[in-house]
Parts: C-alpha cells; sequence; structure tokens
C-alpha cells in the first residue's frame, strides 16, 4: 500500500516541481512592470479606457501619453507593440515619449498598444522572456511579448475570427491580433475593444496622423516600407524619397490593399478622420530560417543563415554581415515618423505638426537607442509610469 | 461569459483526471501520462500560461 502511494507521490510532486519550474518564469514576466520616464514634452497620460469603457480593469487596457504643444496645430497619433514581437515600434514610441517637445500640435504617443500581447510570449519559438538595452548609465530591461494577445485574456479563440464590420473570415488567431481587429467594437473581444478605444480617441480628438511601428521578416515582401491607403499615399511617397534623398536609407511605399480587412492602415481611414500610415523595419528575428532566437540576435539582426540566404537573392531587403541592428530600425522609424509630421504639416498648413528634440536615423545608428532612454531611477518624483 | 465557461470546464477535467490518477491500478506510466495532461489545464487554471 505503501510502495502504491510513493510510486503516485513522486511523479505527482515532479509534476509541481515541473509546473513551478516552467511556469513561474512565465507568471513573472505576466506581471513584470516596464518604466516610462515622463519626458520634458508630457503633459498629462490617460488610459485607453477612457475612451473604451469596455477595457477598465482589464489586462486590454493601456497608457496613452499626451505631448500638447506650446502652440495649437494638427495632432497625431504614435502606436507601438501593436506586435509586441517587433520591439523597434514600442523603443521609438518610448524615445518619443522621453524626449520629444512639442512646439506646435498635439502628439498622442500608445507605446503597449497591445498591453496583453507584450505579457504573452511564444515558448515553442524559444522566444526570450526580456530583452535589455545597453544605455549610458546601465541596461534597461523591457518585455519581449509576442504577436497576440495571451489566451489568459481573451479565450477561446472562435474556429474562424469574422472580422467586424465586413464579416470577412481571417484566421481564427487574428481575433487576438491587434492589426486585424480594427476598427472594433465598444462590446466586441477584448482586442477589438482594445482598437475601438483608438478609433474613439481618433474621433473624439479629431487626429490627423495616426503612426501605427511595426517591424517585419526579411523574407516577407512587405518589409522596409511605408504601408498607406489612397488618402495617405501622397504623403508616405514623400516621406519616402525626403529619407532616401536626405538621409540615405530605403523605405518604399506600399498601398494599403482595400480588400483585406482589419488592418490599422485600411480601417484607420475608412472608420474615422485620421491618415493612416504603418511603418515597417526589416526583423530578422522574425524570419524562420535562422539560428537561435537569442536576445543578441533580437538587437544585432546577424544570422549566417540569413546571410546565406541573401546572397542566394531569397530576401527582400539588402542583408550583409553586419545584419540589420536594432538601431537602425528604431532609427528609421523616429526618422519617417518625424518626416510624415513634416510632410503632413507642410500639405496642411493650418494644422502643423512640429517636434523637436527626437534624434533621427543617422543619430540612433551612431549612439545606439541606449543613448535616448532616460534612467527610471534619476527621474523626478511622479516622473516615472509603470507599464 | 465563455470564457468563465471554458475555465469551468479546465476545471472539471482536471478534477476528473487527477481523480481517475488517484484510482489509476495499471502501470506506473499510464498515472503519468494523466500528470501531464493535466499539466496544461493546471497552467492554464492558475492562470500562468
Amino acid at each position: 500500500m505503501k510502495k502504491a502511494v510513493l510510486a503516485k507521490a513522486v511523479p505527482a510532486a515532479a509534476l509541481l516541481g515541473l509546473v513551478l519550474w516552467g511556469g513561474l518564469p512565465l507568471l513573472r514576466h505576466r506581471h513584470f512592470g516596464i518604466p516610462v520616464v515622463k519626458g520634458p514634452g508630457v503633459t498629462a497620460v490617460l488610459k485607453l479606457s477612457e475612451f473604451s469603457p469596455g477595457l477598465k480593469g482589464t489586462p486590454g487596457d493601456t497608457n496613452v501619453y499626451v505631448l500638447q504643444g506650446r502652440e495649437p496645430g494638427g495632432k497625431a497619433l504614435l502606436m507601438g507593440d501593436t506586435h509586441a514581437n517587433e520591439p523597434e515600434g514600442m523603443l521609438a514610441a518610448i524615445i518619443f515619449i522621453e524626449n520629444a517637445v512639442v512646439e506646435k500640435g498635439t502628439l498622442y504617443v500608445i507605446p503597449f498598444f497591445n498591453n496583453s500581447a507584450s505579457r504573452n510570449t511564444r515558448p515553442g519559438d524559444g522566444y526570450p522572456l526580456y530583452f535589455d538595452v545597453p544605455t549610458d548609465w546601465g541596461r534597461r530591461r523591457f518585455r519581449f511579448g509576442n504577436r497576440d494577445a495571451s489566451p489568459l485574456d481573451q479565450w477561446p479563440d472562435p474556429d474562424v475570427y469574422i472580422h467586424y464590420p465586413d464579416r470577412q473570415l481571417l484566421s481564427y488567431i487574428d481575433v487576438r491580433n491587434t492589426n486585424r481587429t480594427w476598427p472594433g467594437r465598444a462590446a466586441g473581444p477584448l482586442m477589438e475593444r482594445v482598437t475601438y478605444g483608438a478609433m474613439e480617441l481618433m474621433r473624439r480628438e479629431k487626429i490627423d496622423v495616426a503612426v501605427d511601428i511595426h517591424g517585419a521578416e526579411t523574407m516577407f515582401p512587405v518589409t522596409n516600407c511605408i504601408v498607406a491607403p489612397d488618402r495617405s499615399v501622397k504623403i508616405a511617397t514623400l516621406a519616402s524619397l525626403t529619407v532616401k534623398a536626405t538621409e540615405g536609407f530605403e523605405n518604399h511605399v506600399e498601398m494599403s490593399p482595400s480588400g483585406f480587412r482589419g488592418l490599422s492602415h485600411r480601417e484607420i481611414g475608412d472608420h474615422g478622420p485620421s491618415l493612416p500610415f504603418l511603418l515597417e523595419a526589416p526583423i530578422p528575428f522574425l524570419d524562420q530560417p535562422t539560428g537561435p532566437k537569442t536576445t543578441r540576435f533580437l538587437l544585432d539582426g546577424k544570422d549566417p543563415f540569413l546571410l546565406s540566404l541573401s546572397k542566394k537573392k531569397k530576401l527582400f531587403v539588402p542583408y550583409g554581415e553586419d545584419g540589420w541592428p536594432l538601431e537602425k530600425r528604431v532609427g528609421q522609424h523616429t526618422s519617417v515618423t518625424l518626416e510624415i509630421f513634416r510632410q503632413f504639416s507642410k500639405k496642411t498648413a493650418a494644422r502643423p505638426i512640429a517636434i523637436r528634440g527626437v534624434p533621427r536615423y543617422a543619430e540612433v545608428v551612431k549612439s545606439g537607442v541606449g543613448r535616448f532612454l532616460a534612467d527610471p531611477a534619476k527621474a523626478a518624483p511622479g516622473g516615472v509610469v509603470m507599464n | 461569459m465563455i470564457m468563465i465557461a471554458y475555465y469551468v470546464i479546465t476545471a472539471f477535467l482536471l478534477v476528473l483526471l487527477a481523480w481517475n490518477f488517484v484510482r489509476e491500478k495499471g502501470p506506473r506510466a499510464e498515472a503519468v501520462l494523466y500528470l501531464l495532461v493535466m499539466l496544461p489545464l493546471l497552467l492554464r487554471l492558475l492562470r500562468w500560461k
């Protein structure tokens, strides 16, 4: 009898050990807070639930940083971490929050747009839970998330996601993808409530320009580009040509397909007042035929398998020994975003958006991303917001 | 509401598996299989993964 109990107790204890060993790091990651320092331009911090009450008290709710300018002008919205495994968007957004001074107009920044996804991971792909960006004062740690919201926050998935309002059939997983759930609805699944909140923000605050910042695989054709619908394409083209001529990097324009629903670059313009732009920078980490998914690879973007594929012309971007480091990706995003604002202001003189203090491509590549990240330990009292 | 129903189903399955694990008289490998199936259900119920 005693032997039989022992035969059950030992494997049961082993299971418990396995649950603790595997589960606790995931639990800690889910609750890990990221401090963001309120920069000189931040005038208010709102919650997205103020625009979508169905988000209140849920992991879908997220901070909205407001940088109101000294003079009136146009309004812009910047979103990072729509896909939380594409951290260049979130880092570019944080650089804006911690460095930007708005001279004219108002800037709204949501650095963790899919907050739930930023607390999710993809263990099957060996994703790291965190990554550290080296700075002048030490290392700043960030959560590394997943493309989709955590099923802990939105469950179960349907067999097929029926997009609202167009009823287009999308993959089941896209019900947790905040770049498929636009324009959202007030009482829909959690991720539809997130995108609905952003749509309401744009409608109520009369946002002129909305920039959704991403990263994309080097083997995916829609990479290293600005995706824009008809109404934004002129500004996107001018921004693309200008950064190429003046800053020396490529960022071509892709048209937003009208038949593919749920994407920010399509639905924001179709359901609200804003001109949408979706920025993509190549992130080799997301490609499939690579070596281990290490934090080093995430930061430097160097991989021998991709280099080999590049020599066989299998990639959609130039790829050399230097890889595609984080500095290039984030620098492209800050420059293209600033250029979009500048081109919009030239076209719409009555609603200018003028921002200073944000580094452009050359500065970020030269000094690194960390140079433009503030030290939360040295922030003024009340100057740090946890995310 | 559906999410709550799924958590209830998960808890119910977990209780069934635990009960079967305790009652299992066969080889040890059979009992271990019950534990392996319980693993993701337990993680979900704890809201860890």
